[in-house]
């Protein structure tokens, strides 16, 4: 594993870091917080035309062929800049899933027009349950001739309220397992029978209720096999995380730099406060735990991207980097004191998105647990 | 908001009320008290863009005038500056002067011509101040206690405000909450109650409001023996604030993906009061005292440690 970018992955990420910086600054962040529908259309089409929608889709999809090491970068600099908008949930979640899953009809359908910013997708998994597991998926769907019928509520769906699909797993069979007799549809948001209520969350990202109600959707619009979602859904999601991770060190390195400029430009007792040694100990504490974000997770992503198994390795990165960066945030605002403290500053948006990527797809008590059993026990 | 009286602090008489009784003249007994009394609200003026922690070396500038002052300078975080008549000020009166001698307690009336307050708000959606003062004049008589006793004044006030922060209901009644709602709550089919990680978490943070109300009962115990609480005092104080963070980020785990909604949300649980502690605690470790520099005095006049050298002896422009 590199402990470095090559020289590609350095001028892409430096391309998106002076590229965020000029089309997605902190003020355009805060006002997408506030909107409804929380993605700036412009920024969209010109992450688009930068290739970056399709980056890890391939070539034939309309994609830029990159891998994981590529998007990885890529999603750093994301973090760094607090973009918001659907791209984990478009462009991963949902992207990721159908490009693994999907009928070859439906990847050269679908992918093309994600990586050319025209489609917008989420997956509703979650419900009322609040969990990760199978046993939680209750939302039922029943075959009716040549259609399904989904009925129930999925909760804490990202960016429904913008999508034009939603990927919704649903359960078309009572099995031994709860694993077993999941399925995922293809479910255009505008069928009759769908109700979008936008919840108000701590980092503004746009979570929403949606209501299934007898929603009516082809056999045509299963993607993968029947009763059979679950496996290649964690798999997505595995993928997923170590991007969401990305995000997250990014984030979180760009939360101690602020810290680490701050302590050398405020003047407390005649000195620079970054002069006093309780500050030295803050500050290193903070690069040590960001530093264990980035070779978590580019361990992971290495693995990922030479085909080997990293079960392991994404545990451990998602355990540490959602926890780390929450810690480092909070030193963030101690260190800022006052000034951190006001919605003029910068800080309070990584200590929001750090709680929430810390939360979704599973916390670090989750992870553990998911180590753990990896480790045989 | 829901925290900011009790949190912020400032938008009372009780501070001042008793520095009064014991600083100021009987004039200003007879005509303070009665409106304090009466509810007169202080906004509290100590902080400026250049004096945090380091309250020291605030500049606003009172300077004499035949009777009376004139204001001139910034102050910065008067939280209830808006609605308050009075400003509880810290302005400096003698320039010449070392910079802990030359600073007096001043009365400014908010409402006086040239004094301008402008909004902030907090991540947590509370309102503070700046308040800005161009040439407003303020009487003499509304100066307690002799002039250039400001420091110490403003050190007695600010250890009662300390103390007082340890007896902040919140960590008491959040932990209280969170355990209602692990009994309530199913997740993969067992109540979180049942789950080990978080009963284990849950008793941890009982036992640590435990132990702050008892930092709290011996902090009133040695204010009534008239014992010296300048190490004791910021025990409640770094507790308290640190443990609030632990509640609310720790309470946001075990409330899982609900805990990241908001005070008004649908599906919002306990009010949403534990995501509005997630933002509104983090004020507490830097705000009232710096836990950092708090912990320093702990130590050195608690179990009389030298002082940081540097800072016993000031680097002096
Ligand atoms: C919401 C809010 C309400 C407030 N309300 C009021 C009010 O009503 N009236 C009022 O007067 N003020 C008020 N304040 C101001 C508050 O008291 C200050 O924020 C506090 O004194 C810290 O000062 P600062 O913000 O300038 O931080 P700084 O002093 O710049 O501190 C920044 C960091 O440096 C550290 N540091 C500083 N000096 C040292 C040292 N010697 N050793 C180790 N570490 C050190 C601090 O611990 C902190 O981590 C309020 C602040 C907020 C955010």
């Amino acid at each position: 594993m590199d402990f470095d970018y090559n020289d590609e992955q350095k001028m892409l990420k430096q391309g998106a870091r002076e590229f965020f910086e000029k089309e997605c600054p902190k003020s355009l962040v805060k006002q997408m917080m506030e909107d409804e529908k929380g993605n700036p259309p412009e920024l969209w089409k010109k992450m688009s035309q930068l290739g970056w929608l399709g980056l890890i889709y391939p070539e034939k999809y309309g994609g830029g062929d990159g891998n994981m090491i590529d998007l990885i970068a890529l999603e750093e600099e994301m973090g760094r800049a607090c973009l918001p908008g659907p791209f984990l949930s478009t462009v991963l979640l949902s992207g990721l899933f159908i490009l693994h899953n999907g009928s070859e009809e439906q990847k050269k359908e679908i992918l093309p027009k994600i990586a050319g910013g025209q489609l917008i997708l989420t997956l509703a998994l979650t419900e009322q349950s609040d969990s990760y597991e199978a046993s939680a998926v209750s939302v039922e769907a029943k075959a009716e001739k040549d259609d399904y019928i989904i009925d129930g509520t999925k909760l804490f769906v990202p960016d429904a309220q913008i999508a034009d699909y939603i990927i919704c797993i649903a359960r078309t069979k009572k099995g031994d397992k709860p694993e077993d007799g999941l399925t995922a549809f293809l479910v255009d948001r505008k069928t009759p029978g769908i109700t979008i209520t936008l919840l108000k969350t701590l980092a503004g990202d746009k979570l929403c209720e949606v209501v299934f109600n007898k929603v009516k959707v082809s056999k045509k619009n299963i993607i993968g096999k029947l009763d059979q979602a679950w496996g290649p859904l964690q798999q997505t999601l595995q993928q997923v995380k170590i991007a969401q991770c990305a995000e997250m060190v990014g984030g979180a390195q760009r939360a101690l730099e602020l810290a680490a400029d701050h302590a050398k430009k405020r003047i407390q007792f005649d000195r620079p406060i970054g002069s006093f040694p309780v500050i030295h100990h803050l500050i290193a504490n903070a690069m040590m735990d960001v530093d264990a974000c980035k070779f978590l997770t580019y361990e992971a992503a290495w693995k990922f991207s030479e085909g080997m198994p990293c079960a392991k390795e994404i545990a451990m990165a998602k355990a540490w980097t959602g926890e780390a960066y929450q810690r480092t945030a909070a030193m963030g605002h101690q260190v800022l004191g006052g000034i951190g403290y006001t919605l003029d500053g910068e800080m309070h948006l990584y200590f929001r998105r750090a709680k929430s990527g810390e939360l979704t797809l599973g916390d670090g008590k989750f992870h553990r647990e998911a180590l753990a059993k990896e480790l045989g026990m | 908001m829901l925290w900011a009286p009790g949190l912020l602090g400032g938008l009372t008489g009780g501070v001042q009320g008793p520095i009064i009784m014991q600083h100021g003249t009987p004039e200003q007994k007879k005509e303070w008290l009665p409106k304090i009394a009466a509810g007169a609200q202080f906004a509290l003026g100590y902080t400026e863009p250049n004096a945090g922690t380091d309250l020291a070396s605030l500049q606003i500038r009172a300077a004499k005038d035949g009777n009376d002052y004139i204001l001139n300078g910034q102050k910065m975080f008067s939280t209830g500056a808006h609605n308050a008549r009075y400003h509880w000020l810290a302005a400096r009166t003698n320039p010449e002067m070392p910079k802990h001698k030359g600073v007096s307690m001043i009365i400014a009336d908010l409402t006086a011509p040239g004094v301008t307050v402008t909004k902030l708000t907090t991540i947590a959606g509370d309102r503070t101040n700046e308040v800005f003062y161009d040439n407003v004049r303020v009487p003499q008589t509304n100066r307690i206690g002799p002039e250039g006793e400001g420091w110490n004044i403003t050190r007695s006030a600010l250890a009662a405000e300390r103390g007082d922060l340890g007896t902040f209901p919140w960590p008491k009644i959040l932990v209280d909450e969170l355990i209602q709602y692990a009994k309530e709550t199913k997740r993969n089919g067992k109540p979180l109650s049942e789950d080990p990680q978080i009963r284990q978490t849950l008793a941890q943070l009982s036992m640590d409001v435990s132990v702050l109300r008892l930092f709290g009962r011996r902090l009133n115990y040695m204010i009534e023996k008239n014992q010296d609480i300048s190490w004791s005092a910021p025990f409640s104080k770094i507790f308290e604030s640190e443990l609030s963070q632990r509640i609310a980020n720790q309470g946001m785990n075990i409330m899982g993906l609900y805990g990241q909604l908001e005070q008004g949300s649908k599906y919002a649980k306990l009010k949403g009061h534990i995501e509005l502690a997630y933002l509104t605690m983090v004020v507490r470790s830097f705000g009232g005292g710096s836990n950092l520099r708090l912990r320093s005095d702990i130590a050195t006049r608690g179990m009389g440690l030298p002082r940081e050298p540097q800072l016993a002896m000031p680097v002096k422009k």
